[in-house]
């Protein structure tokens, strides 16, 4: 017990060391959790839609890279893929780039999600107000509450107008966020196509099939690719996949946040090094008298890392308390993920972090003569 | 009496032996500690009783000769090996006191108390005995900034007894002390070899040490001149 009382005890003696150390730590691991939660948050809204429709196999124009760049055509292949063994149902869904003017007359672009009511692909979930039903009305619309900053704030009966048409607010969703930040409006399949005749008259921009339970999807999926030959067929999952690995690593935007984790990282690596060094040399001597009454090197090094573990843990704790006050007063655009995970991954990485830092203080302590103690 | 330490021409040279830049810190120094004994090392700053005393304290390595402990021949140990020596067998005293300024007294005690192997839960009653023999039972909570030098001197003493070594090995032990509280210190260390028969070692210019019954050690030039049973 007494090398953990002196490691605490060193830790705490010089209290500004001890704030300035923690600091650095909490804000590396502030910076940490909020960058890599920021990328977990924003690859899970980039094929959100996807994981919340029902379908199993999503069939689209040729080469289409993401959920969110699509283009249209045909909708009445609806009827081929209907017909392909091993289908149960399949249903059309739109997926369109718009603007809709806003009440100070400046334009904002949204992505519209036109679904069929009586379906299961598409639909909204984590509904606040208004029910599905009420997008059967004419050019009716559900608009999330977190694309209010942008978009306004919005009730129901509210109109907007939205390329030329105008749309009434029928229902408001919570927590639902694209990618590429502009915001979903949902809306009924034939809403969609009237908000925007020119692209999507006659036209789709996903055939969205269900495969019965007595056929594999992958059988199914390649006589759909056999009968779609110009056309991508993707299973959920490969599509979901290939959407988020396009957002967040063929654009660079996963390689940024990391880089941003990264720096975070270094950031405190440096300042915990630099402050145990300072605490180490402060306390030489003390660690010269450790080796002189019969310490081993390990007894003296044990007591640097214990202190670089209670400065881990300490910090973590504060950045902990501080990352969730952040994520209770951010903008409502952003979502932020912190799963489990993350946690317990941000921990360990700042007990090697404070490890690390701790090695320099380590080799100088190794380096200790026990006789430089006589040396009055 | 069986020497509990043996030192048999024992030299120190810094620097390449062959070198006429070499400094030769001792030369051929031979010395015996029994149990119960007080031995002082006096001598002129530089004439090698700091390397004497290291050596003797097997922390530092004499160039030539041979240092037995407890009849172990403990020269060519290497480090993983001393430092079980040190922690057996020696208790030292510091100059400068060297205690652990974030620890209390009597976290001090106990610290040296868990190096030398005893177990968690006897360290608080076997460092409040020890701090009951030096006197400083009602400092036990303080820390060594708020007591004096007398009083952290005999901290270091309580702790250099921690583990019941054999030797106590003091270097310049009432240097910092004014002359009443050095004389309290050097009678301390009188009593240690008395009753509990330690084999004490002190380093020191201080001539209250006549007080006490010693042998006297002289060194100059790195060479033990004279040796005289008290």
């Amino acid at each position: 017990m007494p090398m953990w009382t002196l490691a605490l005890k060193n830790l705490i003696h010089d209290r500004t060391r001890l704030v300035i150390t923690l600091t650095g730590i909490t804000f590396s691991v502030v910076l940490i959790l909020i960058q890599v939660g920021m990328f977990l948050g924003m690859t899970a809204n980039s094929s959100t839609v996807i994981e919340h429709s029902d379908g199993d196999l999503w069939i689209m124009a040729r080469n289409s890279q993401n959920f969110d760049m699509v283009n249209p055509f045909p909708e009445s292949l609806v009827t081929a893929a209907r017909s392909v063994e091993g289908v149960e149902w399949a249903e059309t869904l739109i997926q369109q780039f718009a603007f809709m003017r806003l009440e100070n007359g400046g334009t904002e672009q949204i992505e519209i999600i036109g679904f069929d009511l009586t379906g299961k692909v598409g639909r909204p979930w984590n509904i606040l107000k208004g029910n599905i039903h009420d997008l059967s009305g004419a050019d009716a619309i559900f608009v999330d509450e977190t694309a209010m900053a942008r978009l306004g704030r919005m009730s129901i009966g509210d109109s907007r107008e939205l390329v030329r048409r105008k749309v009434r607010v029928a229902g408001i969703t919570r927590g639902i966020m694209s990618f590429t930040t502009s915001p979903y409006i949902f809306t009924s399949y034939e809403t969609a196509q009237r908000i925007v005749p020119e692209q999507l008259a006659g036209k789709t921009t996903y055939i969205v099939a269900k495969v019965a339970s007595d056929h594999s999807i992958e059988g199914v999926k390649q006589q759909m690719q056999k009968r779609f030959r110009n056309y991508d067929v993707h299973t959920s999952k490969e599509w979901a996949h290939k959407t988020r690995y396009y957002w967040t690593w063929q654009t660079g935007i996963g390689a940024g946040f990391f880089g941003n984790a990264l720096m975070g990282f270094i950031v405190g690596l440096v300042i915990v090094s630099q402050t145990i060094y300072s605490a180490t040399m402060d306390h030489i001597r003390e660690y010269g008298t450790l080796k002189a009454i019969g310490a081993k090197n390990k007894h003296v090094y044990s007591v640097i890392l214990k202190q670089a573990g209670i400065s881990a843990i300490a910090g973590f704790l504060l950045a902990t308390v501080l990352q969730r006050i952040i994520l209770v007063v951010k903008p409502l655009t952003v979502q932020v993920d912190s799963p489990p995970v993350l946690y317990v991954g941000t921990f360990l990485l700042t007990l090697f972090m404070c490890g690390l830092a701790a090695l320099v203080s380590v080799r100088r302590v190794a380096s200790i003569d026990p006789v430089e103690v006589f040396k009055g | 009496m069986r020497p509990i330490l043996q030192a048999i021409q024992l030299s120190k040279i810094y620097g390449d032996p062959e070198s006429p830049t070499r400094v030769v810190a001792l030369q051929n120094a031979s010395i015996q500690l029994v149990p119960g004994k007080v031995v002082c090392i006096t001598g002129p700053s530089g004439s090698g009783k700091t390397t004497l005393l290291s050596i003797l304290g097997c922390i530092l390595k004499p160039t030539s000769g041979d240092l037995l402990i407890d009849g172990i021949p403990v020269t060519n140990l290497n480090e993983t090996s001393l430092p079980e020596i040190r922690r057996k067998y020696i208790g030292f005293v510091f100059q400068s006191y060297n205690l652990f300024r974030s620890l209390t007294v009597q976290e001090n005690v106990e610290l040296a108390l868990q190096l030398k192997g005893l177990p968690d839960s006897g360290l608080s009653s076997r460092a409040s005995e020890l701090l009951n023999l030096v006197g400083l039972s009602h400092r036990k909570n303080f820390a060594p900034a708020d007591i004096s030098g007398g009083e952290k001197q005999r901290v270091a003493i309580a702790r250099a007894l921690a583990g019941d070594p054999p030797l106590i090995l003091a270097d310049e032990p009432t240097a910092n002390l004014d002359s009443k509280t050095g004389g309290e210190i050097l009678g301390l260390f009188e009593l240690l070899a008395r009753e509990q028969k330690k084999s004490v070692v002190i380093v020191t210019h201080d001539p209250r040490i006549s007080k006490i019954p010693h042998r006297p050690v002289f060194i100059e030039d790195g060479r033990i001149q004279e040796v005289a049973h008290a």
